[in-house]
């Protein structure tokens, strides 16, 4: 008998001490490549002829891909994100409609669909920027707040798979065929690759030569072993697992921190049934999936239940009772011989140093989204496009760094970058050109007043 | 701090880890049909027919296009009824619900067990 394996050989690899990454051993595809392209138009247009939604419904280019509740409160009462609230075959254990809008959480049957009423999570959406520095570990891809979050064979590619039956369906028999149709393998490849475009390709290499005296210093407790601690799970400020202390091929992990035993999470004041996530698996460890961090401090709110609205919040939460009797701080605890006691000057210093890199991630983005939208062959909507989404990074970068009164001059020129990019997108003749330029020369004096050269 | 103790510790519980599965969501794989689960059919499973089943030592023997294997499902084994072409739901199963005759699906992990099995349904 002829049979492949493949699995087997992928296992094989990891058992010898190959390094398994399977994103990473594919080089990134030109961003305007037609296989990227496809996936983008797949992402926000495509439905699978279910309910209306498509990935984009929850993962908004506007929202960092991701979704919050000041974004919801922007959309019209028609939008497919609140098809439960028009569409009668999904008004029962489809969605909680007052949880999506105040709390943008999204309903998941993550244990299994044999009792709707009773089994489901309240999850919030986590963007898709960076994913292919921030997925890969050791036991293969992690996807989702769990790192479960795709079927098959568990990859980014066979993800929409499972998220078309979850969220796209027309009721809740979710039958192939009838309430969607399933994505083809062309389809698979395409929306895999969009996604691998979005964001960063690859990891910072911390310290930074930051400018600003708080955020060095937040960088500085960050990366400190017996202070901030954070470095450890977040090695570089990003999703994978320090590899001096989790070995090199360790990648993204997944940690129980606490985050379900919160006292007042904002889902249970609301009195909405909330069960409990035991995250990973089912029945679940109670592990969850790291996430990255260069893109925290604008994707806001924060952990897989939307609990904690700030950064600085966040960052606070390893300070706590919760985090420092979960089993991940237990370990650091039993490590180190202290959990995590940052002072409170001390946790707006690391929050600062998130925003920083938060904003600079903006502005590296914004200027590549420019520089791309003047590239050869580029037709005015696909120009148009691009423009806008740099608006969108600029105007965050603005934001993560106004809310907390950092680099107030470095702000001047991301507004001046900001406005001159708008100025940009209401004019359609040779004057483009100017304000786009116009913008990047002030987004490299904001970076410049941010890190040394 | 002592390092070493940090390192020894979380090398534990990387092993923990690594000694796991491919976190592959289970939920959703219900609703997949037979031969269209990502990444897995043709290249992780065994399409066949059931040609002979023992219920009680948990044995069955499946003929496909590429041969004919027999499996042991475990206790872990999901079992799902694959109503697609009812245009049913599909539902959870039981290693009762597999008949000599169906058609079905078996996802066999590396380590030889048996992740999950669909049968088509009559």
């Amino acid at each position: 008998m002829h049979f492949v394996w493949r699995q087997k050989h992928v296992w094989t690899a990891f058992l010898t001490g190959a390094v398994l990454v399977a994103c990473q051993a594919t080089p990134p595809l030109p961003p305007e490549d037609s296989l990227v392209l496809e996936g983008e138009r797949l992402f926000f247009n495509e439905t699978f002829a279910g309910n209306g939604r498509t990935c984009g419904t929850c993962h908004r280019a506007e929202d960092n891909f991701a979704l919050s509740p000041n974004f919801i409160a922007t959309l019209p009462p028609t939008d497919p994100l609140f098809v439960a609230e028009f569409d009668s075959n999904l008004a029962i254990n489809f969605e909680n409609p007052r949880l999506i809008r105040e709390l943008a959480l999204i309903l998941e049957n993550q244990d299994g669909f044999d009792d709707l009423a009773t089994n489901f999570n309240m999850r919030g959406i986590p963007h898709t920027l960076g994913l292919r520095a921030s997925i890969d570990s050791a036991a293969g891809p992690q996807t989702g707040w769990s790192g479960d979050g795709s079927p098959g064979d568990g990859s980014l590619r066979s993800f929409a798979v499972g998220a078309v039956i979850q969220h796209f369906t027309k009721t809740t028999n979710r039958v192939a065929g009838v309430d969607f149709r399933l994505p083809t393998d062309a389809e698979l490849d395409a929306l895999e690759a969009f996604q691998l475009s979005l964001g960063r390709q690859q990891d910072l290499s911390l310290p930074l030569p930051l400018k600003g005296t708080v955020a060095l210093r937040g960088q500085e407790l960050f990366i400190d072993r017996s202070q901030g601690k954070c470095n450890a799970c977040h090695f570089n400020a990003g999703a994978n697992g320090d590899p001096t202390i989790f070995g090199p091929t360790a990648g993204n992990l997944n940690f129980d921190t606490g985050v379900e035993v919160l006292p007042d999470q904002p889902a249970d004041l609301t009195g909405e049934n909330v069960p409990p996530d035991d995250g990973l698996g089912n029945p679940g460890s109670g592990e969850f999936n790291t996430p990255p961090l260069v893109e925290a401090a604008d994707t806001g709110p924060f952990f897989h239940n939307n609990s904690i609205d700030t950064i600085e919040g966040a960052v606070a939460f390893y300070n706590g009772d919760a985090f420092n009797n979960s089993p991940a701080g237990q370990l650091i605890i039993g490590a180190t011989g202290g959990g995590i006691d940052l002072e409170s000057t001390q946790v707006v210093a690391v929050a600062a140093f998130l925003r920083v890199i938060n904003a600079l991630e903006n502005i590296r983005a914004s200027d590549e989204l420019l520089d791309r939208a003047f590239g050869v062959l580029l037709t005015g909507d696909r120009q148009t496009t691009l423009l806008e989404r740099a608006a969108f990074e600029i105007d965050d970068s603005i934001a993560v760094l106004t809310a907390a009164n950092i680099h107030p001059v470095a702000t001047q020129h991301l507004v001046e970058a900001l406005a001159h990019v708008r100025s940009s997108l209401r004019t359609s003749d040779s004057s483009r050109k100017q304000l786009v330029d116009d913008a990047r020369a002030q987004l490299a004096l904001a970076r410049d007043r941010m890190v040394e050269s | 701090m002592n390092k070493c103790a940090l390192k020894g510790c979380l090398t534990l519980i990387v092993l923990m880890i690594a000694t796991g599965a491919v976190h592959a969501q289970q939920a959703t794989e219900r609703y997949i049909p037979i031969g269209k689960s990502p990444g897995v059919s043709s290249e992780e499973s065994f399409i066949g027919t059931i040609t002979d089943i023992d219920y009680t030592n948990h044995k069955m023997e499946v003929r496909g296009t590429e041969g004919t294997i027999t499996v042991s499902p475990a206790e872990s084994t999901r079992y799902y009824l694959d109503r697609t072409k009812q245009k049913k739901s599909n539902q959870a199963a039981t290693l009762r619900d597999c008949e000599v005759g169906l058609k079905l699906e078996i996802r066999i992990l590396a380590d030889g067990s048996v992740d999950w099995i669909k049968i088509e349904s009559k």
